[in-house]
């Protein structure tokens, strides 16, 4: 049973690197361990060793002007009450204060969440909008990036390779009068899973009248979140009224495929997207619109 | 027969050592292994924070938490939370009348332990974020959130 396997508690990367060269696809990484202890327990991901890397030294933080660098073993709590990120990439706070309880964001980490790649994972919206990279160490090759887009494959699935640690996310910085938001739309006020979630990144033109550039990410719309490429090309150049809003809806909706399952049916999400879609608009607007002034 | 391996770890102010089974949760280990049965069992799957304990002095829930990861780590549970702070907490609690049944209390004192650690002077807002990973099935919270905001009116007027 995989509940009898061994486990090894690493302190530095050079180790985790090294481990996961001899051991590779025989061996699972534990941060948090609040995904991963269910995964193994339950038999869903199985393994022969679990290496602990929730105490690797210089992996966890947030740092950097213009692009910013996000350690991949920076809890969840730490991200939503860091004041650089909130003023900065206020979805990405914003998200990481929605995930479980102050207990599980307490050792959750941004690199557990991202790398589960589950279809609700609330770091992904909030990361897309802002064109993050995830950067990937191994011993073998060494360091390499890839975009977000490319380093999810599709759900519980990714780009990583067996003997590759997730070192750190980057950010490039937001344009001038751009604001980002995320709105979750959840049965209750807390401990609840996303029904639909929009992550928002508004950007408007010197005149603050159009839309420069817009990136939205929609979640519980696929398989996995995913950036709405299209609606987004609608919008650029236009004011962000409620015609541009709806037209840039419809072709969200066009691109989405809604489930039924236990928290919402597919009917529903289906007609809260918009919604929620041009609540973030609103959002943001107002946010470009009060730093204006 | 399972085998186990030793894990030391500080808990409550003394150093530990514990046989540990693959990934025994750190709430098994600290009821059973160390009959410290103030934390409590509710969900196992961290959804109550009935479980919960300070780990390097952050509220994490023991149900969730592999044990094996704790090794060297300081561990207080609801038993060793004696210090002025975690006192007060209790105190108001119990005057406030925020206990029915009792089953949450553990979870919901050591919670607010950690969090008055972090945040000296939290208002209602924070408070119910902070509470909103431990469930009541009794009291309706608003008793428990009285009792923090006069904690933390009370150290403001003492100050
Ligand atoms: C009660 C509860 C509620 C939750 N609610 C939410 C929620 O609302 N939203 C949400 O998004 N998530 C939620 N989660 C899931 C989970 O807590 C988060 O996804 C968390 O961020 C995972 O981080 P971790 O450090 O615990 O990851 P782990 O559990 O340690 O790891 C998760 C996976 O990522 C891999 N991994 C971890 N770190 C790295 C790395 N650096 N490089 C490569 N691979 C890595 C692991 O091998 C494993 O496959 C919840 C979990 C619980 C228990
Ligand atoms: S028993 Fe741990 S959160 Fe419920
Ligand atoms: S007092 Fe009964 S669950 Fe809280």
């Amino acid at each position: 049973m995989s509940a009898d396997m061994d486990f090894l508690s690493l302190t530095s990367l050079a180790e985790a690197l090294e481990k996961l060269r001899s051991y590779g696809a025989d061996a699972v990484l534990v941060a948090g361990g609040t995904a991963a202890r269910y995964q193994l327990v339950s038999g869903m991901v199985k393994a022969k060793v679990a290496l602990h890397i929730e105490r690797i030294d210089g992996a966890a933080g947030f740092s950097g002007n213009g692009t910013a660098r996000l350690g991949a073993l920076t809890t969840l709590r730490d991200i939503a009450e860091d004041a650089d990120i909130l003023s900065r990439f206020r979805a990405v706070a914003m998200a990481a204060g929605k995930c479980g309880g102050w207990q599980t964001q307490s050792i959750a980490t941004a690199g557990g969440n991202v790398c589960t790649a589950a279809p609700t994972a609330d770091l992904l919206p909030p990361l897309l909008v802002q064109d993050a990279e995830i950067e990937l160490q191994s011993r073998a090759r060494g360091g390499r990036t890839l975009g977000l887009g490319e380093f999810l494959l599709d759900a519980f699935k990714t780009a990583r390779a067996p003997d590759e640690m997730a070192t750190a996310f980057l950010l490039p910085a937001q344009p001038a009068r751009s604001a980002d938001t995320y709105v979750r739309i959840q049965r209750r006020g807390a401990m609840e899973r996303p029904i639909i979630a929009v992550a928002l990144r508004l950007a408007m033109d010197e005149g603050l009248k159009n839309v420069s550039e817009v990136r939205i990410a929609v979640s519980g719309a696929g398989a996995l979140p995913f950036r709405a490429t299209e609606a987004e090309a609608l919008m650029a150049g236009n004011a962000p009224g409620k015609e541009a809003i709806r037209a840039a809806a419809d072709a969200i909706l066009a691109r989405s495929s809604f489930r039924t399952d236990p928290r919402a049916s597919a009917s529903y999400r289906k007609a809260v997207l918009p919604r929620a879609f041009a609540h973030a608009v609103s959002i943001c607007s107002d946010a470009i619109a009060a730093n204006g002034a | 027969m399972t085998e186990t391996h030793p894990v030391t770890a500080t808990v409550n102010g003394r150093e530990e050592t514990f046989e540990v089974e693959g990934l025994e949760s750190l709430m098994d280990v600290l009821r059973d292994k160390l009959h410290l049965s103030g934390t409590k069992e509710g969900c196992r799957e961290g959804e109550c924070g009935a479980c919960t304990v300070l780990l390097d002095g952050k509220p994490v829930n023991s149900c969730g938490y592999i044990a094996r990861a704790a090794e060297g780590r300081e561990i207080e549970t609801i038993e060793g939370l004696n210090d002025a702070l975690s006192m007060r907490i209790k105190t108001a609690i119990v005057e406030a009348g925020g206990i029915q049944c009792g089953y949450c209390t553990p979870g919901i004192v050591v919670m607010l332990s950690g969090l008055l650690r972090r945040h000296a002077a939290p208002d209602e807002r924070l408070i119910r974020q902070a509470l909103s990973g431990n469930i009541c099935r009794c009291t309706g919270y608003a008793q428990i959130v009285d009792a923090v905001l006069g904690v933390v009116q009370g150290k403001a007027a003492a100050e």
